[in-house]
């Protein structure tokens, strides 16, 4: 893999090695653009990839699960399976099988594979209160409001910490406009 | 007993090209948040990956200042003469209040010391943290980081140099290769000379509009052409500017043009809509001062900026 240096932001001129982990902030060669490296080892010892070693098995070898030909390297942390080398897969130092990664995924085990979560909180929130602005919405976006709320109260919320307040808002301000929306309608008929 | 965190926030909301983001600190990783308001976009960067950390200077926070003096001056001249002319309450609070907030604002932005905006470079590419916009938050950022990073991959020796990978490294038989050095494009300053052109125009149209008055056909036709005119012009300027080797200060100038121009439209579109019965000649009056005023710093600039650029 090739080294890929610093460059700078506005011209893309590469920083001279000098610039790297200097104290203060040194001014780009080409631009002026007044700015700040600190590189570590890995911009220079870039993660090898993979090589997988295909040893055969030797007796008395416990073999991979998946490749039974080939000499198990360790356990899947996840369905307890021999794995080699190939289908060992390394997440925040636990080892997994692409089936059990794969698995982990879809039932959102794993946390971090997520690359999104929606906010069903602020879905239910934004429901009960964006009819104020047309009050004959409310009939219709509060129980909805309530339902997502109801529906999402269990659902994996966001990774950072978070407090159920906004379903709680979302329920009683769905009912309260429920209440209104069912007045203003009994009104009307009888009128 | 209370479980320990998994994530520690190490940067405030701060508001980037597409929302909020908010950069956190994990065990073995840095995690940068984009909130969308319905959802929660995660980048996670694991220390061991982690290959360089830049931050640079830019000019975020001068542009915020000046976008701001300018409505500053504009709400002033406002309230002076809705305070001379006795306006209703109502819009001289509310007038009032905005020029406050807006006063704030500029405080706190010029409190929070100068921006910067942040690149991380993994192995993959590089990534701008949008969390960390000033150097303040970035050198804090630093602080907690850098050791984490550094007790997972070592530290940096600046021996290792030389030994880059062949792309980079000078053997016997090859010289050593240049590094690839990408030139900002090339901007004549053509889109730019345009806007100094139509703003000189609107100041000589505001300078005899101010003694002789048009009339109100004529204005709408004139004012509904140049508004479509600057934002044209001002649209091809910004495009051109982007990532060339135009003059910092007059890039600056053309966003701070694209800032007079909106906060005269919003003020054109709100004053009447108050006052504007009432004191209608006192509105076009101070209206035409401001855009004489605005217009002869701009014009000046752009002139100062541009000459002798090709």
């Amino acid at each position: 893999m090739n080294t890929v240096l610093p460059t700078c932001r506005t011209c893309k001129a590469v920083f001279p090695s000098s610039h790297y982990n200097a104290p203060g902030l040194l001014p780009c060669l080409q631009c002026g653009g007044k700015s700040r490296i600190i590189v570590f080892p890995a911009l220079l010892h870039p993660p090898a990839n993979a090589t997988v070693t295909s040893t055969a098995l030797a007796d008395g070898d416990a073999g991979c699960f998946y490749h039974p030909a080939k000499p198990a390297a360790t356990v899947c942390d996840g369905c307890g399976r021999f794995l080699c080398a190939l289908c060992d897969v390394e997440l925040s130092s636990q080892h997994f099988c692409p089936q059990c990664l794969e698995a982990g995924r879809r039932k959102r085990t794993l946390t971090r594979l997520e690359p999104r979560r929606v906010l069903y909180d602020n879905i239910a929130l934004v429901l009960a209160i964006l009819p104020v602005l047309t009050c004959f919405l409310f009939p219709v976006t509060s129980p909805v409001a309530i339902a997502v709320a109801i529906w999402g109260w269990r659902k994996p919320s966001s990774l950072l910490p978070r407090t159920k307040v906004r379903f709680i808002l979302a329920i009683v301000i769905g009912l309260a406009g429920l209440g209104l929306g069912i007045a203003y309608l009994t009104a009307m008929i009888r009128s | 007993m209370k479980t320990p965190r998994e994530y520690t926030p190490l940067t405030r909301r701060a508001y980037g090209p597409a929302g909020r983001y908010r950069l956190y600190l994990g065990t073995d990783h840095l995690l940068h948040v984009h909130e969308e308001y319905l959802a929660e976009r995660y980048q996670r960067f694991y220390f061991c990956d982690i290959q360089a950390i830049s931050f640079q200077r830019t000019s975020a926070r001068e542009v915020i200042t000046l976008l701001h003096l300018l409505a500053l001056i504009g709400l002033a001249l406002l309230l002076a003469v809705m305070l001379s002319y006795q306006a209703p309450r109502a819009p001289v609070i509310f007038f009032g209040s905005l020029f406050a907030a807006l006063l704030t604002s500029v405080i706190v932005n010029y409190v929070r010391g100068q921006s910067c905006a942040c690149l991380l470079q993994t192995a993959v590419g590089t990534e701008q943290l949008y969390a960390v916009n000033r150097f303040r938050t970035a050198e804090r950022v630093v602080a907690r980081t850098r050791p984490l990073i550094e007790a997972v991959q070592g530290q940096f020796n600046p021996d290792d140099l030389p030994q880059l990978p062949p792309v980079l490294a000078p053997t016997a038989e090859q010289p050593p290769p240049v590094p690839v050095v990408r030139t900002p494009k090339h901007c004549t300053g053509r889109a730019h000379w345009a806007l100094a052109a139509l703003l000189a125009v609107d100041l000589l149209a505001s300078l005899v509009d101010l003694y002789k008055p048009m009339s109100g056909t004529l204005e709408t036709a004139y004012g509904l052409l140049m508004l479509f005119g600057m934002l044209g012009v001002l649209t091809a300027a910004l495009t051109t500017q982007t990532g060339s080797d135009l003059p910092g200060r007059v890039k600056l100038l053309t966003w701070t043009s694209l800032g007079f121009i909106l906060f005269a439209l919003t003020a054109s579109t709100l004053i009447p809509m108050f006052w504007g019965d009432v004191y209608q000649h006192e509105v076009k009056y101070w209206g035409d001062i401001y855009s004489v005023l605005g217009e002869i710093v701009l014009c000046l600039g752009f002139w100062r900026g541009l000459r002798g650029w090709r």
